[in-house]
């Protein structure tokens, strides 16, 4: 068990001369897995381009070496590093539709990678095939064989993805991201069959991520990239547990954890701010009517932070969206302030409500500056007409959420993600609305940063004593800073109620798995 | 003009820092030193544009003879000092009719593209902006005109009006804007699901200020690259028109009729027809290769 299958010795590697990784060494021996754990812009996805000799990636190795099976990569001729793709490394990527061509058959494609690398042979390939997915338990292999990958889920997809890099049997698998783009249980899904590849084959894995939940799960040993440095490395429990190094203690910290409850805050206010009476939204899907939303029902109270947790397409981002008046319900009313304004809003309504979307960048007109931007809430909903003033404004509002008032000078795309992020929420409390609406505010955005982001988000709500809805895939984070959830599942809200007694005591089966799979990270 | 220019840059800009910054990381180099050429390829052109205009703007004072005037003396000369491009069938110098033809050709289609550009880009806005009614009406109308070839419809309405200046922009106006009003529906289409303009809406903007502001500045480039590839092809329009003798009448100097007219003496007489021919060619490589460096800069 114990021969050494890689060993990657004083790796400095980059693009166009610039180191991306440097100093770069451990290894890897057969069976093993190690999880290789960083913020965006670590270098950890750079380690893994360097590992696979793939010439196109424009990853140029400047200094030490890697060694794979006792032969350095570095004296090897394109086409013995051809060889070894696919072969003897296989590679897995984060976007699982990207891996395949979205309108032909799977089993076109298996035939096609085993052809290419010689190894197809028409008698065995089912049988070949068939018992792989067996072993993988992906039921029903020969549905999935002959299924498109534009008709399965971007789990079902990552999952196939991984059986077909594992049909080569190699003997280093490297998977860059591969639950990134998952809802949980998909996740959960993929972390498993991944575990099992190496109880059958003994591959080696090396997989990077952002997410510790999946180091803590799947590695044997964990590495921690910092600036292009592996910063840490050793055995998993070791360090996820002892963290001996100042960045990995503070990697670790941000991570949100299921025991911190939010303090109950004191509601007085008797009456509601915001109700959703059946609300629904439904659109035209083949002929047929597709119920995205119905039938659900809100209450917010002033100074109420409320969450909302659900998984990809359960409707969490098309209710926040009817809220903000971004869609039109097809049934129900929306009421703010006791005025019905499911039809028609004003001004006035646009003021008492404020919204945060996911991509920060997104969110911002990529040709104005940051401060245009912002100036424009300011006169049209704040009613603020002089230059002077508005220009004070944004100053003391960009230093109220932690950025430097020159930032505001930028263009969108010059920030980086958690500053422009920051930018978006000084825009939203520009006008001091009574509710704030957060769409998965923090999910494109390193863990350190979210940590920061929902502070300064809570901060802001103890401050003002405004409302906030908070919608988020990630049960634990909206755990630790709603009062109250709301679980919502294929259109509909199927558990709500004060945070801690959903989060102990949950009724829903769904509401339990979500909880289980987020308990495991 | 320099507005427009200004949003070109910062497209590129976007597309430098565009969210797959990994990506970009690794070819920066080179796409720096590609940048820069690029961008010196659109100055270039754009400084033989101003050229070609100034000399159209100014042809009246440049000519160095009479362009309407007839020489008996003279006809069919070969090019000579006196007459650097020779003389045609009446004896009036080519040169001087090259030069006024290029004020006519070059000074119009840039004002039929500018014009087709505005009109086309606003009613594309607007289609894909409101949808509905609004953009099946407008939709419809482009796709009927897009059914009949552009150069036949045209000579079909200078048939029916009759030729002349007037007519001729017309017809070719007629079909021009369909071109923006697509490019620009489509795009507005897209632009729409984004998250800045659902951000404008709930900053109380006005839907006419998001189309103007937030919608207009995030297309210009397209349309702007799309409007100097047209102009190449609106100028062969012109002479195309002006050459089957439904475009400009005689004795206007113009490149398409010069073309025509010299085209029955072109053994005894070449450069009669050589001259507009040669100039109209420039003209049109000249704009399409800007129209060309222009998409290469946005990265199409």
């Amino acid at each position: 068990m114990n021969d050494i299958v890689l060993s990657i010795k004083n790796l400095t590697a980059g693009y166009g001369g610039k180191a991306v990784v440097s100093q770069a060494s451990f290894g890897l021996d057969r069976g093993e897995i190690i999880v290789v754990v960083g913020e965006s812009g670590s270098g950890k996805s750079t380690l893994l381009k360097a590992i696979l000799p793939l010439e196109d990636y424009g990853v140029a190795m400047s200094g030490g070496e890697i060694i794979f099976k006792n032969k350095p990569l570095s004296g090897m001729t394109a086409a013995e590093k051809n060889r070894l793709n696919g072969r003897q490394i296989g590679m897995v990527f984060q976007d699982p539709k990207a891996s395949f061509n979205p309108v032909r058959t799977f089993r076109k494609q298996f035939i096609e990678a085993l052809k290419s690398h010689g190894r197809y042979e028409r008698e065995l390939f089912e049988e070949q095939v068939l018992e792989l997915f067996r072993k993988l338990k992906l039921l029903d292999g020969e549905r999935i064989l002959d299924s498109c990958p534009y008709e399965m889920s971007g789990g079902m997809n990552q999952r196939i993805a991984i059986a077909l890099a594992i049909l080569l049997e190699p003997v280093l698998l490297l998977a860059d991201e591969p639950t990134s783009a998952l809802d949980v249980t998909a996740q959960e899904q993929v972390m498993e069959e991944l575990l099992r590849i190496r109880e059958y084959y003994h591959t080696s894995m090396i997989i990077v991520t952002h997410n510790i939940g999946v180091a803590a799960r799947l590695a044997d040993k964990v590495g921690v990239m910092h600036r292009g440095k592996i910063v840490e490395f050793g055995a998993a429990g070791e360090v996820l547990e002892h963290p001996r190094n100042s960045y990995t203690k503070r990697l670790l910290d941000a991570v949100p954890q299921a025991g911190n409850m939010a303090e109950k805050r004191e509601i007085k206010a008797a009456c509601y701010l915001l109700e959703l009476k059946q609300v629904g939204k439904s659109y035209l899907k083949r002929r047929n009517s597709f119920s995205a939303l119905s039938q659900v029902d809100l209450l917010l109270k002033p100074g109420e932070i409320l969450g909302i947790v659900g998984e990809s397409g359960s409707g969490k981002s098309t209710l926040l969206k009817q809220v903000a008046g971004l869609k039109k319900p097809s049934e129900g009313r929306i009421v703010l302030h006791g005025k019905d304004i499911t039809q028609k809003r004003t001004n006035m309504d646009f003021r008492r409500m404020q919204m945060i979307f996911q991509n920060a960048y997104d969110s911002f007109n990529p040709k104005l500056k940051i401060r245009h931007s912002i100036a424009e809430t300011l006169k049209n909903l704040g009613g603020m007409k002089d230059r002077k003033e508005v220009d004070a404004r944004i100053d003391s509002l960009m230093e109220r959420v932690g950025l430097e008032p020159y930032l505001a000078d930028r263009y969108p795309a010059e920030l980086s993600g958690g500053q422009c992020q920051r930018a978006a929420i000084a825009r939203a409390i520009s006008v001091n609305p009574e509710v704030l609406l957060c769409d998965e505010i923090t999910s494109a955005l390193d863990v350190s940063v979210q940590a920061d982001i929902v502070k300064l988000i809570v901060e802001l709500a103890n401050e003002s004593g405004m409302a906030i809805i908070f919608v988020s895939h990630d049960i634990v984070l909206v755990s630790n800073i709603c009062g109250s959830i709301m679980v919502m599942r294929e259109g509909r809200c199927i558990e709500a109620g004060e945070a801690k007694e959903v989060i102990t005591n949950p009724k829903e089966d769904y509401t339990k798995r979500l909880l289980a799979s987020a308990r495991a990270e | 003009m320099c507005r427009i220019k200004g949003n070109c840059k910062d497209k590129g800009r976007i597309k430098e820092n565009c969210k797959e910054k990994s990506r970009m990381r690794e070819n920066r180099g080179d796409e720096k030193t590609n940048k820069s050429l690029v961008r010196k390829r659109i100055i270039f052109f754009l400084f033989l544009v101003l050229l070609l205009f100034i000399i159209s703007l100014l042809a009246p004072y440049l000519v160095p003879n009479d362009p309407y005037g007839t020489n008996a003396s003279y006809m069919k000369a070969a090019p000579s000092p006196e007459f650097p491009f020779g003389t045609d069938k009446l004896g009036r110098c080519i040169f001087s009719r090259v030069l006024m033809g290029a004020r006519l050709s070059i000074f119009f289609s840039l004002l039929l593209v500018m014009v087709t550009m505005v009109a086309g880009t606003f009613l594309g806005v607007v289609a894909g902006y409101y949808g509905g009614i609004f953009d099946n009406i407008i939709m419809r109308l482009v796709d009927m005109l897009l059914a009949f070839p552009q150069l036949v419809l045209a000579i079909a309405v200078a048939g029916v009006l009759g030729g002349g200046m007037t007519n001729m922009l017309l017809a070719l106006g007629l079909t021009g804007w369909t071109l923006y009003a697509r490019l620009a529906r489509g795009q507005v289409m897209s632009l729409k699901q984004e998250e800045f303009i659902a951000a404008a809406r709930l900053s109380g903007n006005s839907s006419l200020r998001i189309m103007a502001v937030h919608i207009l500045p995030n297309i210009a480039g397209e349309m702007i690259v799309n409007a100097a590839i047209q102009v190449g092809t609106t100028l062969v329009g012109f002479a195309g028109l002006s050459f089957l003798g439904l475009g400009v009448q005689v004795p206007e100097a113009e490149w398409g009729s010069m073309i025509n007219e010299a085209k029955g003496y072109m053994q005894q007489a070449p450069w009669a027809v050589l001259a507009p021919g040669a100039a109209l060619f420039i003209t049109v490589a000249v704009f399409n290769l800007l129209g060309d460096a222009l998409s290469d800069y946005m990265g199409r």
